[in-house]
């Protein structure tokens, strides 16, 4: 394997995302015409709604704005320029749609548990009572323990490990718990190091969105999970999913089990990925890191580049047809 | 081995140079009023400070990003101080196109031969034996890495092949998002390449690192056989430098980090995931910056944008912004100063770097 498609995670879907894909390439409209008959939701919406003041963002249509831009990149990869990856790698939301991308999931059925996410319970707690779920980033020096700092904080969980930054010797992690209980943690911490997020009340991939996950259960029990056409590299543990039931499983957990940006290229390490583009709308700045060279493809400008760094580092492209294309 | 070729002392004199008096040296002569550049001397009037008042290196800033607008329009003997004697006699060299129309520049006779120097010193210390035979797979024509191969000739006694290669018909391909025909094209320089090799006694290649990489490929036996390689002019990986070594099978190899304004040399890889280059000290000094403030060198092994300055006594072009994303490369006390490593393409995002949900 050589080319991996790396897909980022939810909240990367500014207001605008894939509008020129769709306005240059018919392969891209066609896309958002079905995504139309799934979600009900025409292109021009897609492009343009914004959530509402308190709506959380899972009540949104970005994460639907993401994943169509992410479709549409990749449709215009395969059809106009024959570019197919060997293997695909998400983190969080994108590795749901990276599921998709290779094959395992239908997308209609991934649009439609996207709509179905939508409807989850909001969390009625007040932002300042104790119950209230926040989200904290975190940055610490690189070999500090986390596992035992957060012994005796039941309530702080990890969230997201999005590696090394800076020179290399931090790293920056994501907390989820109860929003008191980040707070009291950060006082623990050098001042400053760690700062809740005042846009989000959730706490992502952490055992308080249990409920989520029982939401959504009977939902992925109705949908078709095949095995995927190319490795999808899990973004919980250092592995290649090559089974249906695998992929069923990273959809099962992804609401309360950590995620991590080191795993994901861990993987794709191993898995013999020698360039990775990530498609559609990013922070590109947390996969930079990897040892294999990365290249954003968002736009049509972005095609080139990804082109010279094929063509440069003489990357072997499989077929589109032996990826099920 | 001539006189002429013991460049050793040249090399230590440049690597002594104190790099506020280089400066300090090199302003003065560009914007003497009479003899300095005519470009410079034009853009002096515009300017909000007197560029004779710059005494250091850190005040280069002052001049803002070097338009390539400016390198892709003039007449290069605009940038050449009037003190080199009128009419210019000479080549004029241009940049690969990657991002648009070519930048040209002239180099005068010293600018080339301190060039060749660092490039004959260098060889030297890399391991490569003089008198050899050598494949020269590259760009040639305007493009100033072709040059080497008459340094070669002149200064390392070398026989040189050569298969010309024309980069700017691969972008073009690649622009149109024809894939397979660059890839075509390169199967048509892999084959010239094999050929030579197939019947001639070649000790070593000069080529990019795309190119070796396909020749890897296609012939690994002939690839085996060679004595050492020496790549430059495309972006490698660490992992492709592993794959090299492998096909080399104990041959020689060096992996730099070139281009039209300015060359470096390849620092003894101690990491095997770096790959780290120092510039041709003082002439060509390189800092890695902050993508979003290019005044602000970023901290030893952080990334950045490469911002390249030229400073010969016959070409001053500070702050090049390259596209070109590095490693900030503590060169220790060896060197005067800073190297890059794993340089690889800059992209231009609109999202955030290190962001998070």
């Amino acid at each position: 394997m050589t080319l991996a498609y790396v897909l980022d995670g939810g909240m990367n879907d500014q207001p605008g995302a894939g509008a020129e894909l769709y306005e240059l390439f018919p392969v891209v409209r066609r896309s958002y015409e079905q995504i139309e008959e799934w979600t009900g939701l025409d292109a021009q919406r897609i492009f343009a709604e914004q959530r509402e003041a308190g709506q959380q963002h899972r009540q949104g249509i970005g994460a639907i704005r993401q994943a169509a831009a992410v479709f549409g990149i990749a449709d215009v990869l395969a059809e106009e320029y024959g570019i197919v990856p060997g293997a695909v790698c998400g983190l969080s939301f994108g590795a749901l749609v990276g599921a998709s991308l290779a094959g395992a999931v239908d997308r209609s059925d991934l649009f439609k548990l996207l709509m179905r996410m939508r409807e989850v319970p909001t969390p009625t707690a007040p932002a300042d009572s104790g119950s209230a779920h926040g989200v904290a980033a975190v940055r610490l020096a690189y070999d500090t323990d986390l596992e035992a700092r957060l012994e005796g904080h039941p309530d702080v969980h990890l969230s997201a490990d999005l590696g090394r930054v800076g020179t290399g010797s931090e790293r920056m992690v994501l907390l989820a718990g109860y929003r008191a209980a980040l707070a009291e943690f950060g006082t623990q911490l050098p001042a400053g190091a760690l700062q809740i997020s005042e846009e989000h009340g959730v706490a992502f991939h952490s055992p308080l969105q249990q409920d989520i996950r029982d939401f959504l259960e009977p939902t992925l029990q109705e949908m078709t999970f095949r095995d995927p056409r190319v490795p999808v590299h899990s973004c919980m543990e250092v592995k290649a999913l090559t089974t249906g039931e695998e992929i069923r499983d990273l959809f099962r957990r992804n609401p309360t089990d950590p995620v991590s940006v080191p795993h994901m290229l861990s993987g794709l390490e191993q898995g013999g990925a020698e360039l990775g583009l990530v498609l559609g709308p990013c922070s590109f700045g947390t996969f930079l890191r990897s040892s294999f060279p990365v290249v954003h493809v968002e736009s049509p400008d972005h095609v080139f580049e990804a082109m010279t760094a094929i063509y440069e580092l003489g990357i072997e492209l499989p077929s589109p047809d032996a990826v099920g294309r | 081995m001539n006189e002429m070729k013991n460049v050793t002392p040249l090399i230590e004199e440049w690597l002594s140079q104190d790099i506020d008096e280089w400066t300090r040296r090199v302003v003065r002569r560009h914007f003497d009023p009479e003899t300095g550049s005519p470009y410079w001397l034009e853009r002096a009037a515009e300017l909000a400070f007197d560029p004779r008042d710059i005494t250091r290196y850190e005040d280069l800033t002052r001049f803002g990003p070097m338009s390539l607008g400016d390198l892709r329009t003039l007449d290069p003997a605009d940038l050449v101080p009037l003190a080199v004697p009128r009419p210019l006699v000479g080549r004029i060299w241009e940049s690969g196109g990657t991002t648009g129309s070519p930048c040209r520049v002239y180099y005068t006779e010293p600018m080339l031969e301190q060039r060749a120097a660092w490039r004959r010193w260098v060889i030297e210390k890399e391991g490569f034996e003089p008198g050899r035979s050598w494949l020269q797979a590259s760009p040639t024509g305007p493009h100033l890495m072709g040059h080497g191969a008459w340094d070669l000739v002149d200064l390392y006694d070398a026989r040189v092949y050569g298969i010309d290669f024309d980069p700017r018909w691969v972008k073009r391909m690649l622009r149109a998002g024809r894939l397979k025909d660059a890839q075509e094209y390169t199967d048509h320089l892999v084959g010239q390449m094999s050929a030579i090799l197939e019947t001639q006694p070649v000790d070593y290649i000069v080529t990019t690192p795309a190119l070796f990489q396909a020749l890897a490929k296609s012939r690994p036996d002939q690839v085996a056989r060679l004595k050492g390689a020496r790549l430059s002019g495309t972006h490698a990986t660490p992992a492709m430098r592993r794959s090299f070594l492998e096909a080399l099978d104990g041959g020689l190899l060096v992996v730099t980090y070139n281009n039209t304004f300015g060359n470096t040399v390849a620092l003894p890889v101690e990491q095997d995931d770096l790959i780290p280059c120092v510039p041709n000290y003082p002439q060509v000094t390189m800092a890695v910056v902050d993508r979003d403030d290019w005044t602000r060198t970023v901290g030893y092994g952080e990334h950045g944008q490469v911002r390249l300055t030229v400073m010969h006594d016959d070409l001053f072009l500070p702050n090049i912004l390259e596209r070109d994303l590095a490693m900030r490369f503590d060169t220790g006390s060896e060197w005067p100063c800073d190297g890059v490593a794993n340089a690889r393409p800059l992209q231009v995002v609109r999202t955030a770097p290190e962001g998070i949900y």
